[in-house]
């Protein structure tokens, strides 16, 4: 019998292979590992041609109508994670496409956002940059977090846990969201910001916890910069489009904050010639939020069992549209 | 002595930011005092005494610039010593003492070492500022593939004030901390709900990460050598942000570069500035940060505002927060 064609998509740290047992599907499957993203919609189709199974990481490759309808031998279709909101769940299931998820592990985005806010202050990566390229000795004032204010942006899992440091830190923490109620603050043991604006407003450094939504789009843009302290500095590590990224360049390069830690962007990559990358008061990290071993491990065994599953005709873990 | 008519000389040492005459109020001291500010380390013991040749009062920012007997009695004019921060083991007082100088110290402010240790453990474990520096030199994306601490055993040694507050963000990341030192107690550890380990040798071995957080002394100097790092898991990593010889630092550069341990974070070192050509500069499994354990702003303007009601207290002939002999 034919093995069956399978695509492993975005393996940047070509790591996929060595995180899971393969062995259990190795003998059926003719594997292909893709290490760099694979462009727009036009050149994925083409990738992709014959596969008929693709593994994906998380949305670092979008799955929209479009590319499904161009892979008519697509069978099963993998995400890592058990939610993905770039791949569209009719339409695999108009073109009888099994979509599968995999597990999860820990909540690694909390050491990102931390990691982003310590870099911001503390400055540590930048003054190790510098001994090691020849610095004689230090450079930076810091500043202490204890004492500031943390607004935290949701009040789910990750920005719960994020609180959770703030407060180990005696930060004072506060939390808004569109549904955010007293009664749930006080229960996360935060303080309960009425308005957007009365968080933005208090805050010594915003972290934004809540998923990318129409709602949830543009949330920070040109008036929400103009509302917080000249002094603070914003943490996006959710997804990119939750901040308007044109105001978030002339926020920081007019200095109506004093800076940004960002894990998410509108394009991912971000572009070589972003102007993001040019600015002295950003942390950037390339989308790391859900990069650890421990979650690779659990990503890639899932994978590993889906396709075992799919396989022997019994789908596992199989995601639809809500 | 200074007369009336002419001023005392102050020299400020160390002031690597050039930022002391702006985090305090030196106005208050204006015709009284004239200051001199130091930005670079000033040497060796022979070129800080001739630097220093005329100055009644100096200002130490920590541990910076040494104080021992040599200097101290080279320096006949010297009548005021300030240290800031409340303790400083380069600072011979007994000396100071001898010599009728009055040897001060100062308050300090919040514990900004817990965020450095915090820091270097989550730049060793997901390399954000390493990452962050690729992608502003051109790099198109991710080279990292992190281990997330939680669930991984912190292992503190010493459990004082920093220690526990390293605890408990520790636990507020989802780790499990163990701790140990030489006279720690299960009593102790409770609090803050922090396991004992039985002894340092079963702490080392059961550590992600272990973290220093005693004082240097007799006891503590050389804490971990060869034999400790031995004991350590070959995947874990070290930070030390208390001070540099409680590691021996040539047993730390044959670990690291045998990769008998994943890599180090370290704020401290035998000598400080770190030299250009220490081989610690050399290698890819550390995360050196300059002693910035104590440097921020908020701290700062505790330091040199206590430093300006010292030089105030001493002048009244009421002088305040006195160094104690070691």
């Amino acid at each position: 019998m034919a093995k069956h064609r399978c695509a492993i998509l975005d393996d940047y740290q070509s790591v996929a292979l060595k995180m899971a047992d393969w062995s259990k599907v190795a003998s059926d499957l003719d594997i292909k590992v893709f290490s760099e993203p694979l462009g727009g919609s036009d050149e994925v189709a083409q990738a992709l041609e014959g596969f008929g199974i693709i593994c994906a990481m998380r949305e670092r490759t979008p799955f929209p109508r479009q590319l499904i309808d161009a892979l008519p031998d697509l069978r099963l279709l993998i995400t890592t994670g058990m939610v993905n909101r770039a791949i569209d769940l009719e339409a695999a299931k108009a073109r009888n496409v099994v979509v599968c998820g995999t597990p999860s592990v820990g909540n690694p985005t909390t050491g990102i956002a931390w990691g982003l806010i310590l870099e911001l202050t503390r400055r540590i990566g930048f003054e190790h940059a510098r001994l090691k390229s020849g610095a004689l000795w230090q450079s930076v004032v810091g500043t202490d977090v204890e004492g500031l204010t943390l607004g935290v942006i949701g009040l789910g899992k990750l920005a719960t846990r994020v609180a959770e440091v703030g407060k180990a830190f005696r930060m004072k923490v506060v939390a808004w969201s569109q549904n955010i109620t007293p009664e749930r603050a006080q229960a996360a043991g935060v303080d309960y910001a009425a308005s957007i604006e009365d968080l933005l407003r208090q805050s010594d450094i915003v972290s934004i916890h809540i998923p990318l939504t129409p709602k949830s789009r543009g949330l920070i843009g040109a008036k929400e910069f103009g509302l917080m302290k000249p002094s603070g500095l914003l943490i996006n590590t959710s997804r990119g489009p939750i901040v308007e990224e044109a105001a978030l360049l002339s926020a920081l390069r007019e200095g109506k904050i004093a800076g940004a830690g960002f894990d998410v962007y509108d394009v991912e990559p971000l572009p070589l010639g972003h102007p993001l990358r040019k600015l002295d008061n950003v942390v950037l990290t390339p989308h790391l939020g859900y990069a650890s071993q421990q979650n690779y491990r659990a990503y890639y065994a899932g994978i590993v069992d889906d396709i075992r599953g799919f396989l022997d005709g019994k789908p596992v873990r199989v995601l639809t549209a809500a | 002595m200074p007369s009336a008519q002419s001023p005392h000389r102050c020299a400020i040492l160390d002031d690597y930011q050039n930022v002391a005459l702006g985090l305090a109020d030196w106005g208050k001291l204006a015709g009284e005092v004239e200051f001199t500010v130091f930005n670079a380390p000033l040497g060796e013991p022979d070129e800080i005494v001739r630097a220093l040749k005329g100055f009644d009062m100096v200002v130490l920012m920590r541990e910076r610039t040494a104080f021992p007997r040599r200097v101290i009695e080279a320096l006949p004019d010297l009548r005021l010593l300030i240290s800031t921060g409340k303790r400083n083991w380069m600072l011979d007082v007994e000396a100071a003492n001898e010599r009728g100088i009055v040897a001060c110290s100062t308050e300090t402010t919040g514990n900004p070492t817990t965020s450095l240790a915090i820091g270097l453990m989550l730049e060793l474990t997901r390399r954000i500022g390493y990452e962050s520096e690729r992608l502003k030199n051109g790099a198109p994306w991710q080279s990292t593939l992190g281990v997330d601490v939680e669930g991984k055993t912190l292992g503190l040694i010493g459990l004082g004030r920093l220690g526990s507050k390293v605890a408990k963000i520790a636990q507020a990341l989802d780790m499990k901390v163990i701790a140990w030192s030489q006279n720690l107690t299960a009593e102790r550890c409770a609090q803050p709900g922090v396991a004992l380990a039985p002894s340092k040798e079963a702490l080392l071995g059961a550590a992600d990460i272990v973290s220093l957080h005693v004082v240097l002394s007799p006891r503590t100097r050389g804490l971990i050598g060869a034999k400790e790092f031995a004991l350590m898991k070959r995947s874990a990593y070290l930070v030390n942000t208390a001070r540099g010889p409680i590691v021996d630092e040539a047993a730390l550069i044959a670990a690291l570069r045998e990769r008998r341990i994943a890599g180090a974070g370290l704020d401290v070192y035998d000598i400080e500035p770190l030299p250009g050509d220490h081989p610690l500069r050399g290698l890819d499994n550390v995360v050196l940060s300059p002693h910035l354990g104590y440097v921020t702003a908020e701290n700062f303007r505790t330091c040199y505002g206590g430093v300006v009601e010292n030089i105030r207290a001493f002048l009244d002939g009421k002088p305040i927060r006195l160094l104690q002999p070691a």
